[in-house]
């Protein structure tokens, strides 16, 4: 690197793309944004570790992935996809890998047991920020601090909490977590001349994110974003996999180490060849001198892979539709991500969008220069950008009755924050537990459980009566913070996060489409829900207000009679939800006299509250 | 409850019939100063974790504030409640009448074909905007009750056009 080109002086933030299969850095000159090459010219740094037989340090990168067939159970590659993620959310490609995945202990987080140790994806991750690190600073010729780290834009809470660990292991300060399509679309807008409707389709190696963004003098906005954690080339290269054990006819090799790893490699290497060639060969070598041929045609893999890229093209619909954006209204398309290669993807993506890809970005490099752009900006070398993301999935409170009552829609600009009050049942309560989830479905069985806040130091008074204000705060890295106070007396209560990864990955990718399929179905339960959550609660209240109230006798045994009715409707499950609702209403119309003067404007509006439409 | 007013929070004169360019402007300009990408290092490094709490705060509640003004609807609610911070509440209960209404609206979009959607759809949208200027009208007179009231109504009507289409989006095909 000439003297030109230095980076600007004082301090320097590098920008990392941290990917499932290669990472690498980058930082702004003055000659703009670059990436920091090895001493040989390469700017891709494989995101892989080996294990060596020996015992000696851990090898990462090219020289790493170089071993993958001599140390097959020591190799580890795309450890992204394990980030934050527990053994069962990951049971699916588990059995995949040549490498052991085992449950910890305690909650049963991913770690991968190596001669008796376990090593946790953020420990693996760090191994690879490391090298990232070292080359970035053999590059500069200086130490490198501080650092700007690039995460799929669908990555929810823990998975952006793994990713800091990770830099925190790696000795890197982590000014920034900042998505990867919009990063991408930084380097792509960074000179002005593209201002617009952009989309940013952003398929890498073991995830997918689609980003609708606006740009205009400096400003990107994102408008929507929708992906997929789950899906990428990783995947492609399995569907080739597959066609290769059927024409060995070797499934039953399928739990050697050794086989997988040779598999992954040809099955990639193939996928690259179909990428160029309308056809391709590979002989496999069955042992004791047989051979066996597979004979894979572009269009046969493009047949085997449909499905999947099918799921990108849903999911840019969905953020389309988020962003309020139709197809005309699309100015520009960036393609982002190694597996954006695949002829089919291309095709697919200009079809949905009406527009071709733009050729100005390199799909591998752009993340890692739009990441140095925001280090940037953090660093105090850039005042005219401005960028405003959004968080991915909306965030909601578990209710009675397993509903999720949304807190933070997703596609809400970060930073951003909603206050809710919260109260006891029982007299002299003085802790409230409040179970937070992310997904975008009614029941929390549906969503991803993200954590358990245990409100504690509540100050002991009747039911109902402490008013305890908690506010959830999404920051600019699209982590949640949370902190609660009562309000009659300004004690601040403690909180006790619990975090939980309890969800299977299946279910996290079937989130979003799910929540279209399900709508209907989700409609019908939750009213069916609230409908008994309101009886319960108008029974309850309305026994407490008897108690208080001075009625007139007939009255008071008119509204007795409705009450009881509801609750023994309410005591039988299957009662039909029409014949409740008549109860309701009757108690409703019996009680609307003294719901104001006795229960007091909490319980009446928690019995006659329509609920906001959500918003789309 | 203890949010600020966002009218307050981007600068802006309340009103209803919003300059949405004005609003963006006044959005992008607060954004400038208070967007974390903008911190100083000595609210990015402080020490104090009440110091990053507060400009934290504050950068979400000009997100905040763009994200209700932008919105009609959410703008109505912040206009009523400004008139009479109880309003919201105190018309909460909606006649039966137009509960039963509502019951049968509900039960027409429950039921609705492919053929008859359109229609309805045209129906529920116009009942939407007459509700909207509803709104409108009895803001500008300044009945926070009435106000407040027709915009309780329009949940109604504004969840029947979204259950609507999420249904013909279920039911396959892209408008």
């Amino acid at each position: 690197m000439t003297a030109a080109d230095s980076p600007t002086p004082n301090r320097i933030v590098v920008g990392i793309d941290l990917g499932t299969t290669n990472s690498l850095a980058a930082v702004v000159t003055r000659h703009g944004p670059r990436v920091l090459r090895a001493a040989d010219g390469e700017a891709l740094l494989p995101s892989v570790i080996a294990f060596p037989e020996d015992g000696s340090t851990p090898v990462v990168g090219a020289e790493a992935k170089a071993r993958a067939l001599d140390l097959p159970t020591r190799t580890i590659h795309s450890v992204k996809r394990l980030l934050g993620r527990s053994r069962a959310d990951v049971e699916a490609e588990a059995s995949r890998l040549p490498y052991p995945v085992v449950p910890e202990p305690e909650r049963g987080l991913a770690r991968i047991p190596i001669d008796g140790r376990d090593w946790s994806p953020e420990e693996l991750s760090a191994r690879v920020l490391g090298a990232v690190r070292a080359r970035a600073e053999a590059a500069l010729g200086m130490a490198v601090e501080e650092a700007v780290i690039t995460v799929p834009a669908y990555f929810d809470d823990a998975q952006r909490q793994a990713t800091r660990h990770a830099a925190e292991l790696a000795g890197l300060r982590c000014l920034r977590i900042v998505n990867e399509p919009t990063a991408a679309s930084l380097a792509y807008g960074i000179d002005g001349s593209h201002d617009g409707t952009v989309v940013v389709y952003d398929l890498g190696g073991g995830t997918f994110d689609v980003s609708v963004l606006e740009i205009r003098d400096g400003v990107f906005k994102v408008l929507a974003t929708a992906g997929d954690t789950h899906l990428g080339g990783d995947d492609f290269d399995r569907v080739i996999a597959d066609e290769i054990l059927t024409a060995a006819g070797a499934h039953d090799l399928v739990d050697d180490a050794y086989v997988k790893q040779a598999i992954r490699k040809s099955a990639e290497a193939l996928k690259i060849e179909l990428s160029n060639a309308e056809g391709a060969e590979l002989a496999i070598d069955l042992g004791r001198e047989e051979q066996a041929t597979l004979r894979l045609t572009r269009a046969r893999f493009e047949e085997l892979i449909a499905p999947l890229v099918e799921r990108t093209i849903a999911c840019l619909r969905q953020a389309l539709r988020d962003a309020e954006r139709t197809i005309d209204q699309i100015d520009d398309l960036v393609l982002v991500g190694g597996s954006t290669r695949v002829p089919l993807v291309r095709r697919l993506v200009a079809e949905a969008t009406g527009r071709e890809p733009h050729d100005g970005v390199d799909p591998d490099l752009a993340v890692a220069l739009g990441a140095a752009i925001q280090a940037d900006i953090l660093a105090g070398g850039n005042r005219n950008l401005l960028l405003l993301d959004v968080i991915p999935l909306s965030l909601g409170l578990e209710t009675m009755g397993g509903v999720v009552s949304k807190l933070i829609l997703r596609n809400a600009t970060i930073p951003t924050s909603k206050t809710e009050e919260f109260s006891t049942q029982i007299d002299g309560q003085t802790a409230v537990e409040l179970n937070i989830y992310q997904g975008e479905r009614e029941r929390t069985a549906d969503c991803r459980k993200l954590a358990s806040f245990r409100l504690r130091g509540i100050p002991p008074m009747p039911a109902g009566l402490p008013r305890v204000a908690v506010t959830f705060m999404v920051d600019a890295d699209g982590v949640l913070r949370v902190h609660a106070k009562e309000q009659r007396t300004g004690i601040a209560a403690s909180i006790q996060v619990v975090p939980s990864f309890g969800l299977t990955q299946d279910e996290v990718r079937e989130m979003m489409r799910a929540s279209i399929d399900h709508a209907m179905e989700d409609m019908a339960d939750r009213e069916a829900i609230e409908l008994r959550n309101k009886a319960a609660a108008m029974v309850h209240g309305t026994r407490r207000a008897l108690e208080l109230s001075d009625l007139p006798p007939d009255q008071t045994y008119a509204v007795k009679k409705a009450t009881n009715k509801v609750d023994r409707l309410l005591a039988e499950a299957d009662t039909p939800a029409d014949e409740l609702k008549r109860a309701v209403d009757d108690l409703s119309r019996r009680t609307a006299q003294i719901a104001d003067d006795v229960i007091g404007s909490a319980v009446h509006k928690a019995l006659t509250e329509p609920r906001e439409p959500e918003a789309r | 409850m203890s949010n600020p007013d966002p009218f307050a929070t981007l600068g802006l004169a309340p009103t209803l019939d919003l300059d949405l360019q004005a609003l963006e402007a006044s959005y992008l300009a607060h954004s400038r100063e208070a967007h974390p990408d903008r911190w100083s290092d000595a609210v990015r490094n402080a020490d104090d974790p009440a110091i990053l709490a507060e400009a934290l705060a504050l950068a979400a509640s000009v997100n905040d504030a763009y994200r209700v003004l932008k919105d009609r609807w959410l703008r109505a609610g912040v206009l009523i409640d400004r008139l009479d911070a109880d309003a919201r509440d105190a018309t909460r209960t909606l006649s039966p009448l137009f509960l039963a209404e509502a019951m049968e609206l509900a039960e027409s979009v429950a039921e609705a074909d492919d053929d008859g959607a359109p229609q309805l759809r045209d129906a529920i949208a116009d009942r939407v905007e007459r509700t909207f200027v509803a709104v409108a009208d009895a803001l500008r007179e300044g009945d926070a009750r009435a106000a407040a009231t027709a915009l309780h109504q329009s949940q109604y009507f504004r969840k029947a056009l979204a259950d609507l289409d999420a249904r013909c989006l279920a039911s396959g095909g892209d408008r």
